[in-house]
């Protein structure tokens, strides 16, 4: 266990809003080992960004509560750390970039400024002094790091002189200031061209390969991850389905989400347009019991209704939430 | 639309609405001024003091359980003409507000959809005039040059109050209408009328009763500084801004006479401007 | 031999802003037949979207031409006739603005009905048959957009560009803001619509993957100009230009077969210049791997390669 920079364990997330009380997540187990590369694939309204807020402990409460479960980042209690400790953690462990990298930054405040302050900011709560110079050369460092031409005159524009593809890049920038063990990708370059985003990935893929940083990489896209990841989770209505090695993953998806979600999507090859996947993302207000994709299951049984299948273990590191593969 | 989803709805105002006491508080301030003001007669002790009427022997009696609030240089009792003097406020914030408004809110939508054309230029540099000028020193033109009364004081009021609503809605126009469901109604071949009426403004209401009812208590608050200064509602009127400019005189020995008018002012003020948030707050994000 | 229905030749659109003119759409030329898809495909800045709404009559056109049906109609929208925007009609990106919050889903998809001329009870049915259509329920009439999903809003964008039985329908990334699941159901739709009743469309997305399976021809912009157009499995097994070569490159996909597919990897590099700073020459100089001389200097024509395939690339033409 000691091994792992995340460890959640069957955590369980509610909201309350006006209608009731949407059960979020329902479970969720996710790990990532030290230094490893995980992507966490799930359509929109999953619970991805919901699992990876609460691992910085960020997640909004109220309306949010965390009704059950236990996340441990780096062997510590999240959900049992006074402020003092989450603020560390988020300084010098965790960093996260954000989806859209237009209203991350701030966008009265010029770019070398806003990567300074965080510098500055972590020096200071480590205890020492840094100067002005230190700083700028710091900057400097950073976003020759992420690849930016001309850093000088970047560090001195305001957001909205750059380009998307360079605001993503200061968000890279800005997360790897604080020299952290565990990034938080959340749909990097989703908002971005296609070839823009294949630079942003490639561009993760270099750092964190060099610091051996640990990543977690969330995306509705299921090609963009292929490239990057080691493992990869695949969730659906607020609990993971299956994980497994990123080629396992793709060559050989077991659970029926999983391989609806693969032919959904249009095939560079041809083929016309898939059916889709019958029916719809449950009523998180009301979702059906046991394993919530059994309305839409074309193999559901009667237990998948009662109780939601456990992972079972299929082949190296492959597991699926599914009782067609074990159990009952 | 059916009554079920309009139910539904008004529930759901109240649940946004009611989530800081502070409105609801505001609300109930709003609604028994109302009351009171309406059935004034009702609810005064002393209902006959209201205008005309003179009683030396108890003239300018302090605070007692006789008249709450005391009574003034004529012996009135002044907490029965406050409660009639709600009526010429409120009577002035409905009268300035439902004048002003139309004609602002009609100015803005039509300069704000063709922003950037002669039209927005002239409309918009119209209103700025209007709004250069300090506003109190505009009403005060206004009154002077007419006779002072009441309804020459709304009438100030009124002409320099549309700018604030065309500015408003110029805003939000502009903004509204390069939103995709303008672009398909156009696309569709839908009128400018239209446009205007049934795609633009629908969506800038919330922002438009929003500030209504935050405006109440500055109307409220201008009318009775024009009285206060003698330009507004002449005595015998109880209206609350002469009520506190007679009383000032009396000052500091009679204090209650000016206090407690310029109390409810406050009352009136803060209990509008508690519901104007509460009703931000129910609108905001529709 | 496919009518044409649409014909555009040289369109331009420039806007001027503070920092200079802005180039969006700089001179493109193509024609889309009755009864097919041509996909428009692009970054952002190339102009696709921009193209879209010029042919609407969103915008007003700088320069050049449009025909429908034999007819020029290069004008904005207030200034063409009402019997056009009957036949020609668009479903929007986002499919939360593209329906008024405020009004119901039934007085939505009645707005086109109304605007030309249809009778109030005979507009009731005629709402009622398009969401019958549409697969959404009756008692959707009454609902306000907000309340119903993202997938069902577009539904709904569809049913009211369907309303007056147009013939052309601009289709601006329909699906780009729904999930996969979603995606395939409206997809699906549209594709059985457009056999039903004899529709045209123009179809715009960044998704190559989606375009593969949707358009039968595509055309490729770079910085407002149209850099290559193809019949669909033409552009994907035999891309030429070498935009579009980066692009295909680029694209995320899943399966070893798809991965087989793309053309060989060409390293995307830099980024699109702001279109009010068009490189000189051919626009995608800067960033071409196969840049010559005559590349920086000189902006190349737009040559037929083969029947129904054009590109625009000095390397075509030695």
């Amino acid at each position: 266990m000691s091994e792992n920079i995340v460890d959640i364990r069957d955590l369980y997330v509610n909201f309350n809003i006006y209608e009731g009380v949407t059960r979020v997540l329902n479970g969720v187990n996710f790990r990532v080992a030290k230094g490893e590369k995980v992507g966490l694939i799930g359509e929109a309204g999953c619970g991805k960004t919901t699992t990876v807020k609460s691992i910085m402990n960020i997640l909004q409460i109220p309306p949010a509560e965390i009704v059950g479960g236990e996340i441990y980042l780096e062997g510590l209690d999240v959900l049992k750390m006074g402020q003092r400790d989450l603020q560390m953690m988020r300084r010098k462990t965790v960093s996260m970039i954000f989806q859209d990298p237009t209203s991350a930054l701030n966008p009265v405040f010029k770019v070398g400024d806003q990567i300074g302050d965080i510098i500055n900011y972590n020096q200071l709560a480590l205890g020492n002094k840094i100067s002005k110079q230190e700083i700028h050369e710091k900057t400097v460092q950073v976003l020759k790091e992420v690849q930016m031409p001309d850093p000088e005159r970047i560090m001195n524009s305001y957001p909205i002189q750059l380009s998307g593809g360079m605001r993503q890049r200061i968000c890279i920038a800005m997360a790897l200031v604080s020299a952290t063990n565990l990034l938080i990708a959340d749909e990097p370059g989703t908002n971005l061209d296609v070839t823009i985003q294949d630079q942003v990935l490639r561009l993760l893929g270099d750092l964190v390969r060099d610091r051996g940083t640990s990543i977690i990489l969330i995306s509705h896209a299921l090609g963009a991850v292929k490239g990057l990841v080691d493992r990869v989770y695949v969730m659906y209505a607020g609990s993971m389905v299956e994980a497994a090695k990123t080629e396992d993953l793709f060559s050989d998806p077991l659970h029926p989400y999983t391989k609806a979600l693969f032919e959904a999507v249009p095939k560079l090859t041809g083929g016309g347009i898939p059916m889709g996947i019958s029916g719809r993302i449950p009523n998180y207000l009301s979702p059906p019991t046991g394993c919530r994709f059994n309305p839409r299951c074309p193999h559901a049984k009667p237990e998948c209704r009662e109780k939601s299948p456990p992972f079972y273990q299929v082949g190296d590191g492959h597991e699926v939430a599914c009782y067609l593969y074990g159990g009952q | 639309m059916n009554t079920e989803l309009m139910k539904e709805r008004w529930k759901r105002n109240w649940y946004k609405f009611s989530a800081n006491p502070l409105s609801i508080l505001g609300l109930a301030v709003v609604l028994a001024i109302i009351l009171i003001a309406i059935f004034a007669d009702f609810f005064a002790p002393y209902p006959e003091h209201a205008f005309v009427f003179v009683d030396f022997k108890n003239a300018k009696k302090p605070p007692s359980w006789q008249n709450l609030c005391g009574t003034d240089m004529a012996g009135r009792d002044i907490l029965s003409r406050i409660f009639f003097g709600f009526r010429y406020s409120l009577v002035m914030a409905v009268s300035v507000l439902s004048v002003a408004t139309p004609p602002g809110v009609l100015l803005g939508l039509i300069a704000g959809y063709m922003r950037d054309t002669w039209v927005d230029t002239i409309v918009m540099r119209v209103a700025d005039v209007f709004l250069s000028v300090p506003s109190m020193v505009l009403a005060l033109a206004v009154c002077s040059m007419l006779e002072p009364t009441l309804y020459n004081a709304m009438l100030a009021v009124t002409v320099m109050w549309w700018p604030w609503y065309t500015r408003l809605v110029y805003g939000a126009a502009s903004s509204i209408k390069n939103e995709y469901f303008v672009q398909a109604a156009e696309v569709t071949g839908a009128s400018t009328f239209h446009i205007l009426f049934g795609e633009i403004f629908p969506n800038c209401l919330s922002t438009i009763f929003t500030k209504m009812t935050l405006d109440v208590g500055w109307v409220i608050l201008i009318g009775s500084t024009l009285s206060f200064v003698g330009l507004g509602a002449q005595p015998p009127t109880p209206d609350l801004g002469t009520m506190v400019s007679d009383g000032s005189k009396y000052i500091p020995a009679q204090w209650w006479i000016s206090l407690f008018p310029a109390l409810f002012i406050v009352i009136i003020i803060l209990g509008f401007n508690l519901l104007g948030d509460g009703v931000r707050d129910m609108l905001a994000g529709d | 031999m496919s009518k044409e229905i649409l014909v555009v030749k040289d369109l331009k659109k420039y806007f001027a802003t503070d920092e200079g003119t802005v180039r969006a759409v700089d001179g493109i030329s193509f024609t889309i037949n009755e009864g097919e898809t041509f996909g428009l495909v692009g970054e952002s800045g190339s102009g696709k979207s921009t193209t879209a709404y010029t042919l609407m009559g969103i915008y007003t056109p700088t320069a050049g031409e449009i025909t429908y049906k034999g007819k020029d109609i290069s004008t904005g929208i207030k200034k063409r006739p009402l019997s056009l925007k009957k036949e020609m009609q668009m479903v929007f990106q986002d499919p939360g603005s593209s329906l008024n919050p405020k009004r119901s889903i039934e007085q939505i998809i009645a707005l086109p009905l109304q605007v030309h001329g249809i009778a109030k009870d005979e507009r009731r049915k005629r709402v009622i048959e398009l969401l019958r259509m549409v697969e959404l329920p009756e008692d959707y009439l009454d609902r306000q957009p907000t309340k119903i999903g993202g997938g069902e809003k577009q539904m709904v964008a569809i049913a009211r560009a369907l309303a007056t039985n147009p013939t052309f329908i601009t289709l601006d990334e329909p699906t780009s803001a729904l999930d996969v699941s979603m995606q395939a159901k409206i997809i699906n739709k549209l594709i059985e619509f457009q056999e039903e009743l004899d529709l045209s469309y123009l179809f715009i997305t960044h998704n190559l993957s989606l375009m593969r399976n949707v358009a039968t021809r595509v055309g490729i912009m770079y910085l407002g100009k149209l850099c290559e157009v193809a019949p669909t499995s033409v552009f994907f097994s035999n891309p030429l230009h070498p935009y579009t070569k980066m692009l295909l490159s680029s694209i995320p996909v899943i399966t070893s077969e798809e991965e087989a597919v793309k053309p060989d990897k060409v390293v995307s590099r830099g980024e699109i210049p702001s279109p009010v700073n068009v490189p000189s020459g051919c626009y995608f100089h800067p960033r071409c791997n196969e840049c010559t001389e005559r590349c920086m200097r000189e902006d190349p024509p737009m040559v037929e390669v083969e029947p129904g395939h054009f590109v625009k690339c000095h390397t075509m033409s030695e």
